[in-house]
């Protein structure tokens, strides 16, 4: 068995002593990468504390000689004696002889998923869960977190993450505490974060805490922090749909830097789907982050976060003919993607060591954008051009700043803040026509909301998390937000409560009630191909989304190699806006009257079993739920099922490693088709019917995919082979329906996707 | 010139460019749609007008062949819940047999035909091997024409005016005018709304011209397509209208006319409510073409029940998007039960101008 090396190292001294207890708290690290280790034992006497995801710890004891006791898994017992004279954080890291890969083996570092001590979130980091099978053999932490019930992907080729009967746009990513629009790329296909740079991810779907605000579904944290290292570790990876270089180094003992930068495409996928798709919109991509902390006292951090998020499509078509025995140049120009630019800047401020204060100030421009240009030139006597700019675009930007104050104690932890976003929305959507340069469809243009909306969202929100024995804890808390478009004034109160109660050790419960509130919405086309999404804000008389959720959990761990949950949800939301019956933008730019406010409601059950036996893991996941929306105008008013709504949602995943150095794993994945909306009917001689809005639901979707992965160390480093096979039995599920020649044609969007990519890291 | 390039020319483009790129992903794999049970389908617009039917047919599914029509068909219609009249089948449409190939089974009013304002009616439709289908609706109160004015003008009609069939044929008849300097009329008609109660308005043109040729064909009785000027964008109704009868200038009253070349057409009518002036007078302004020396022109305004105006609504909505691929898709508005379609009832207000 390897040895481990303990190192103790004293980072700060801070405070006064507190009585007789003194505050001890720190981190186990790997010595190599910096990567918190998550689920370590610190044994104090008698007393076990376990790492959470970001690999901290901390207990309260008495001043004096203590024997800390680490133990990770399979290995030694390390012991390292200290003595304490004041509150104290101490970082352990593990030697640098002991490789990842080695810890790995053992199966010291639990994969998979975890609860943190705060039930409402789910965490994992990176490396635990990298041995799933992913499309294009890129790590992807969106995917990984499609794995836990209750959240879906919107459907191949759809974007982002579906959580509890919600929408894309109802997701509240942070990275580094920072919310970010738009944290992936192709429509939710890869995710924009580098794996690289995280070092911890955590998931909430419900109960939330009152810091987080401003989206109704779901909370996802990117945490990059990274420790002081004196190495320079370097990653290079070469795949078929993304390549990149990753560096994090510590140009001095107070400051450390990781940059990642990726660049892609997904027209490698034009060889791997099928020849018949010459035509299909590929992406070209990349993706840069940055983080950069600088301890500048023993109370104080700086930090500076850069996500730069870019897609790109383009595609440009040209060719001349006759027409009336007139030359005329046909050009036609597609263009579609999205820039998410965030940057910002956070000052931890550490006044006594259960007290912290940090504030964020931040701006970000985020940009979607697709459509087609169509430009006809007509070589008369004099030349004429005829343009139409068919588009559909949204900007924002915005600048916020942040203050949020930690407060910690033996019963009582406090946490309250102060937010402020000004942002400015700019959703425009419709055809520009153009007749020798001059706008001729100006009467209906000039009714649309071209010049964009501005939006100031301030508030503040306390909460208390109340340990009150061993078994019970109340996290109740108040979040308030002010929302004003300068000419209207909403107040919305937002009530959080999480009850938690530990039955035994094998056993834990939870509750929670949580109000959220939405200020800026994506509407979403119903038409699976139309591109014609848009983010709007709410001003005037468009409110902001409402969504109330219950749920009640139980954590269970029914024996040494098993973890599970059970969750049951009811939300139900109001607000939410949705295009009306036969809305259209080829020619009428003004969203606002193709717009109506809906009801959602959303129930469900979701069910999350994962094993850990020797050499394999096992994800069993399933969900049982149903999503409806609602609105006077649209089905009659009769309720319908949401394009989302998706009952029965079954993953199975298992990963075994042959050898120490080659794992396969292998996920199966099946759930009910999705929804939409289709005239299946034909009243004779007249209209076609549509007996209900979102009438058809496509057969169950259902496919396999492989992972295989081989590491291996050598002196300078590590090498990773990844193959994944995506969809192995080429399943042909429907991803939309079009007619051709009078009859119906299914349109499938990947079929088997095989993928190679390599992985450098010295 | 702007509406044919935006029709013609760059709109499908788009849609064409737009779905080149979608199309291009198919996978030549035929799909099947869940098997769509047919559904006994109720087109029935009932007022005074010689238009009024109750029309029976069938929704079935896209990929089914269309479905020939037991005529064995009752429908029975109830005055406030009582047996009004049991209607009868269009007989001479049936070609022969127990069954109609046309699709359909027509029940027109008969003779005795009035129904009364503001009572309810409904109708029970029995269709061989399905549930019973009924609808109800109430006959609105007729909305008196206070007044009528016009004046001659020349100038343009808006776009969308001279993109619809109705123009079109309009022209193939009568050639085609520059817009900008045709010869125009503007009706000003004025009346009371109902106060208190919600109304949904229609407004039709009929003119009657004599066209030059030996009786009986002498008049026409032709439907006139009009425009706002005060609304770019207003929801109209696509009005089928069987121009199947002339006015006998003997007798003064309609006849047949099966020769007539342009029998039927679509007009566009407006459609609005009274949303801002219920229960005040209230005056719109219209334009169309203008009539023939010597002609007449019968303006009706029709008050509609609130089944009515959605169901047009909604017809209107489909027609305006259903060239767009990526439109919402719109569910026609229904007041049926076990089955689909629409049974609608307005009251109508005429006035006839000699020029």
């Amino acid at each position: 068995m390897k040895k481990l090396l303990f190192l103790t190292l004293l980072l700060a001294v801070c405070s006064v002593l507190s009585g007789q207890r003194l505050r001890i708290e720190g981190v186990v690290l790997d010595a190599q990468t910096g990567i918190p280790l998550p689920d370590a034992e610190i044994k104090v006497n008698d007393d076990k504390y376990l790492t959470d995801i970001r690999g901290r710890f901390s207990f309260y004891h008495s001043a004096g000689a203590l024997t800390l006791v680490l133990k990770y898994g399979g290995y030694e017992e390390m012991k390292s004696d200290l003595t304490v004279k004041r509150d104290t954080t101490i970082l352990l890291y593990y030697d640098k002889l002991v490789s990842i890969e080695e810890v790995r083996v053992t199966g010291s570092r639990k994969p998979g998923f975890k609860q943190d001590a705060n039930l409402e979130i789910t965490g994992f980091a990176p490396a635990e869960v990298s041995f799933l099978p992913v499309i294009g053999s890129s790590e992807d932490l969106l995917k990984k977190i499609q794995y836990l019930p209750g959240i879906q992907s919107g459907g191949e080729g759809s974007a982002g993450l579906i959580v509890r009967g919600g929408q894309y746009d109802q997701n509240l990513f942070n990275l580094n505490g920072f919310p970010v629009y738009q944290p992936y790329h192709f429509s939710g296909l890869i995710s924009a974060i580098d794996p690289f740079m995280v070092s911890g991810v955590e998931v909430m779907k419900g109960g939330f805490p009152a810091r987080y605000g401003g989206k109704l579904s779901s909370v996802v944290n990117f945490n990059t922090g990274r420790s002081v290292t004196d190495t320079v570790l370097t990653s290079v990876t070469a795949g078929l749909l993304i390549s990149g270089a990753a560096v994090t180094f510590s140009p001095d003992s107070v400051t450390t830097v990781a940059v990642s930068g990726r660049i892609g495409s997904t027209k490698p996928l034009n060889k791997t789907l099928n020849r018949n798709f010459p035509n299909f919109p590929f992406f070209d991509f990349y993706d840069l982050n940055l983080n950069a902390s600088r301890s500048i006292s023993s109370k104080d951090d700086l930090s500076l976060t850069l996500y730069v998020n870019r897609d790109k499509l383009e595609k440009n078509i040209s060719y001349s003919e006759l027409d009336d025995d007139v030359k005329t140049l046909y050009e036609n120009r597609v263009i579609s993607g999205w820039r998410d630019v965030l940057a910002g800047i956070s000052w931890l401020n550490r006044p006594a060591a259960n007290k912290s204060i940090t504030t964020r100030l931040f701006f970000q421009d985020f940009l979607s954008e697709s459509g087609e240009e169509i430009h006809v030139t007509r070589y008369e006597e004099e030349k004429q051009t005829e343009d139409a700019i068919n588009t559909s675009s949204s900007r924002i930007k915005e600048l916020g700043i942040t203050s949020d104050l930690t407060l910690k104690g033996d019963v009582h932890n406090l946490e309250a803040g102060i937010f402020t976003t000004m942002r400015r929305v700019k959703p425009v959507i419709g055809t520009f026509l153009y007749t020798n340069g001059e706008l001729t469809n100006k009467p209906t243009v000039e009714n649309a909301s071209l010049d964009g909306f501005f939006q100031l969202e301030a508030g503040a929100y306390i909460e208390d998390r109340i340990t009150l024995n061993d078994r019970l804890s109340f996290r109740p808390g108040i979040r308030l937000t002010i929302l004003s478009d300068l000419k209207s004034l909403y107040i919305l109160p937002e009530p959080r409560l999480l009850v938690s109660y530990k039955v035994n050790k094998n056993l834990s419960m939870m509750g929670a009630y949580t109000l959220t509130s939405q200020s800026i919405h994506t509407i979403s086309s119903s038409n699976a191909i139309a591109v014609n999404d848009i983010w709007i804000p709410s001003y005037g008389k468009i409110k902001p989304s409402r969504s109330q959720q219950v749920e009640i959990a139980a954590f269970f761990s029914p024996g040494k190699f098993f973890r599970g949950e059970v969750s049951l949800f009811l939300k139900n939301s109001r607000d939410l806006y949705m295009y009306r019956e036969g809305a259209s933008f080829v020619l009428y730019p003004r969203w606002e009257d193709n717009i109506i406010p809906v009801t959602g409601l959303a129930y469900g059950a979701e069910f999350l079993l994962q094993a850990e036996l020797h050499k394999t893991y096992a994800l069993l996941t399933y969900t049982l739920s149903k999503t409806t929306r609602q609105a006077p105008d649209i089905n009659n008013g009769e309720r319908f099922n949401h394009k989302y709504d998706k009952p029965h949602d079954l993953s199975l995943s298992i990963g075994y490693k042959i050898t120490q150095k080659l794992s396969i794993s292998g996920s199966f994945v099946m759930q009910s088709g999705s929804v939409f909306s289709f005239y299946d009917r034909i009243i004779q001689g007249d209209l076609p019917y549509l007996e209900r809005i979102n009438n058809i639901r496509f057969p169950l979707y259902h496919r396999l995919d492989i992972g295989l992965e081989r590491k291996k160390s050598t002196r300078w480093g590590r090498k990773t082979f990844r193959l994944d096979i995506y969809n192995i039995y080429s399943k042909m599920n429907p991803w939309y329906l079009t007619i051709d020649n009078g009859e119906l044609q299914q349109v499938t969007l990947f079929p088997i996707i095989p993928s190679v990519s390599y992985k450098i890291e010295f | 010139m702007k509406t044919y390039i935006i029709k013609t020319f760059i709109a499908p483009l788009i849609y064409s460019g737009l779905l080149a790129l979608i199309v291009s992903c198919s996978q030549d794999m035929k799909f099947s749609l869940p098997e769509a049970e047919p559904l006994v389908a109720v087109q029935s617009l009932i007022g005074s007008d010689y238009n009024s039917k109750v029309r029976v047919t069938m929704a079935r599914g896209v990929q089914e062949p269309a479905m020939q029509m037991d005529i064995d068909c009752k429908v029975d219609l109830f005055e406030d819940g009582l047996l009004y009249q049991r209607l009868i089948l269009d007989t001479p449409a049936i070609v022969s047999g127990t069954i109609s190939t046309k699709g359909y089974l027509d029940f027109p009013p008969d003779s005795s035909f009035a129904l009364s304002e503001g009572k309810e009616y409904s109708i029970e439709v029995n269709y061989p091997g399905y549930k019973t289908v009924t609808a109800t609706d109430i006959k609105p109160y007729t909305v008196k024409i206070s007044s009528i004015t016009w004046r001659y003008f020349t100038g343009g009609l808006p776009d969308w005016y001279l993109d619809t069939p109705t123009h079109k044929s309009y022209l193939a008849i009568y050639g085609d005018l520059p817009p900008e300097i045709a010869s125009l009329i503007e009706y000003t008609i004025v009346f009371d709304d109902i106060p208190g109660v919600k109304n949904f308005y229609r407004i039709g043109i009929n003119e009657e011209f004599y066209i030059g040729i030996p009786a009986p064909h002498r008049f026409r009785d032709y439907r006139i397509q009009y425009a706002l000027y005060s609304d770019p964008n207003p929801p109209y109704t696509a009005f089928f209208y069987n121009a199947r009868y002339y006015l006998d200038p003997g007798s003064g009253s309609l006849k047949s006319n099966k020769f007539a070349p342009w029998s039927q057409q679509t007009t566009f009518e407006i459609l609005w409510n009274d949303n801002d002036f219920d229960g005040e007078r209230h005056s719109i302004k219209i334009i169309s073409p203008r009539p023939y020396e010597g002609s007449k022109c019968i303006i009706s305004l029709y008050s509609l029940s609130k089944d009515y105006y959605m169901y047009m609504i909604d017809r209107w909505i489909y027609y305006k998007t259903s060239d767009d691929p990526f439109a919402e898709p719109v569910r026609l508005h229904s007041n049926t039960s076990n089955g689909c379609g629409i049974f609608a009832l307005y009251s109508v207000d005429k006035d006839t101008l000699q020029f």
